[in-house]
This record gives structure tokens, C-alpha cells and sequence, in this order.
């Protein structure tokens, strides 16, 4: 199983960090792999694509790797990485955004809507109910779908989530309140098609 | 006539502050007072009612999609041998 969802901050993880800062490259993997599937799924949940979601993932750790003598050590370190990881997704999302700047994510080469609903248990209605909010938080623009990524998906605390993106509590959660409004704007369209 | 305006300024100034309070609501991030003050207010407005449950039904759905995935088996793999390029 996934879960815990936010990668346990184990006890010795400071000790891996910082022999990783130190050039050693078996505590740098074990970092890598405690974290990989993690990183994976926020940055997968943001470019919206399997395949584009592993190089972001391999960029993210190896810019990890060349910038690890930078993390000083007062945020948790998968905070850090998350930010490395949502940093580089945003450079590709934008960099295949439309040069007039169009931001109609619509036009992007996303998630099919049945790509990351394989869960064999889920009902058609649950089924039809992810699909709506794959769309919802596809047509976020990038801050406002990191936070929900974060905070309501992955679900880090409200702390952590603004701490990966450099934010306030309260510029956080600003944030934070109108994805949940777009994405619940579309969800009640849905339900209103149906009740 | 007056009494009447005034019940509607009083509908009108607790459905704007509930409108502002529900995410925080469903976050536990109230106070206990404030807990009260939303679920009186949803009780009587039938439209803070269906944004309170569609936004619960909203937040449910995003968590239940945080339970899944798994990153590709050869990643780790993949990322260290580039590391171990680099120098
Ligand atoms: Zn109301």
C-alpha cells in the first residue's frame, strides 16, 4: 500500500540528507526511493500524462541531487523535493502551452479521462465522478492546482503544502479556497445533471 | 416593514461570512462557535446547504484519488544512473 500518503518522516532521514550533501550516492538512492512514488503521483496528478510525469520525475531528482548542498535543513526534506518537482512541471506545462499564451488546458495533450481511473472497484458513478474532476483540476491554472494537488489530494497539512510552494498560510489558503470553488463548481454542474 | 429588512440583512450578512467559512469548516479549522454559526446558517439556506455538500462530495472525490499510482518500477533505477553519470 501507498498510504501514509506524505512520505514518513523517519528518524534517520537527516542522517541520509546529510550524507547525501556529502557526496554519498547509496544514501542519496534510499532517499530516492523512499520518495519516488510520491513525487510521482503530484507531478503526474499536475502534467497530467504518465509518460512526461517519469522525466519530470528523473529531472526533479537529479536536479535534487545537484542542488542538495543547498537544502538547509528548516523545511522537511520532501517539501523541498515536492517544490523542485512542481517547479520543473510547470516549466514543461509551459513551455508546451501555446505561444499566444492561450490558457484553455483543454488543448493540451492530457490525462484520458480513463488513464488514471483503472481502480477495478470503482463504480461507473465514481468512475464518471473522477472523470469531472480530472477535467476540473486540468482547467486550473498551475498555482491553483499545485495547491489542491497538495493540500486536498496528497494531502499535506496546510503548512506543509504552503511551505513546498513558498507561500503564507494565508496567501496558501486564499489559494487554496478558489480551486476548491472551480473544482466544486464543476462537480455540482455534474450532480445537477443528475439529481 | 423594518423588521423585516433587518431579518434580511442578518440572512444576507451570514450567508456572505458562512459562503467564506465553509472550506475552513470542512478542514476542522473553525472554532467551535464558528462551527455553529455555519451549520445554523446551512440549516436555513438552502444554497450554502448544496455548496457545503458538493464541496464535501469535492473534497472526498480529490482524496480518494490520492490513495492510488505508484511510480514506475525501473525509476529509482533510472534516476541513480544518471547520478551516477554526472560526475
Ligand atoms: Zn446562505
Amino acid at each position: 500500500m501507498l498510504r501514509p500518503m506524505r512520505p514518513v518522516s523517519h528518524a534517520d532521514e537527516d542522517d541520509l540528507v546529510a550524507r547525501a550533501q556529502a557526496g554519498d550516492q547509496g544514501a542519496f538512492e534510499e532517499l530516492v526511493r523512499r520518495h519516488a512514488d510520491r513525487l510521482y503521483a503530484v507531478v503526474t496528478r499536475f502534467v497530467g500524462d504518465r509518460q512526461e510525469a517519469e522525466e519530470v520525475t528523473q529531472e526533479a531528482f537529479l536536479r535534487a541531487w545537484r542542488g542538495i548542498g543547498r537544502f538547509q535543513g528548516n523545511s522537511q526534506f520532501f517539501t523541498w523535493l515536492y517544490r523542485i518537482g512542481i517547479n520543473e512541471a510547470k516549466r514543461r506545462v509551459g513551455r508546451r502551452a501555446s505561444p499566444a499564451g492561450s490558457t484553455s488546458l483543454d488543448e493540451h495533450p492530457g490525462l484520458e479521462v480513463s488513464d488514471l481511473s483503472q481502480a477495478p472497484e470503482t463504480s461507473a458513478d465514481r468512475r464518471e465522478l473522477r472523470g469531472v474532476l480530472e477535467g476540473a483540476i486540468r482547467a486550473l491554472g498551475p498555482d491553483y492546482r499545485a495547491a489542491l494537488i497538495l493540500r486536498d489530494i496528497e494531502g499535506l497539512s496546510t503548512s506543509e503544502a504552503a511551505e513546498t510552494l513558498d507561500l503564507g498560510e494565508a496567501a496558501f489558503k486564499s489559494r487554496l479556497h478558489r480551486a476548491r470553488l472551480s473544482v466544486r463548481k464543476a462537480v455540482d454542474d455534474y450532480l445537477g445533471d443528475e439529481r | 416593514m423594518i423588521k423585516r429588512l433587518a431579518r434580511h440583512y442578518h440572512f444576507m450578512r451570514e450567508h456572505l461570512w458562512t459562503n467564506s467559512h465553509l472550506s475552513p469548516y470542512l478542514d476542522q479549522e473553525v472554532s467551535a462557535a464558528e462551527r455553529i454559526r455555519v451549520e445554523e446558517h446551512t440549516h436555513v439556506c438552502p444554497k450554502c446547504h448544496r455548496m457545503l455538500e458538493t464541496l464535501r462530495e469535492t473534497l472526498e472525490g480529490l482524496r480518494a484519488m490520492g490513495a492510488e499510482g505508484g511510480a514506475p518500477s525501473g525509476l529509482t533505477d533510472s534516476v541513480m544512473e544518471r547520478v551516477r553519470g554526472e560526475r
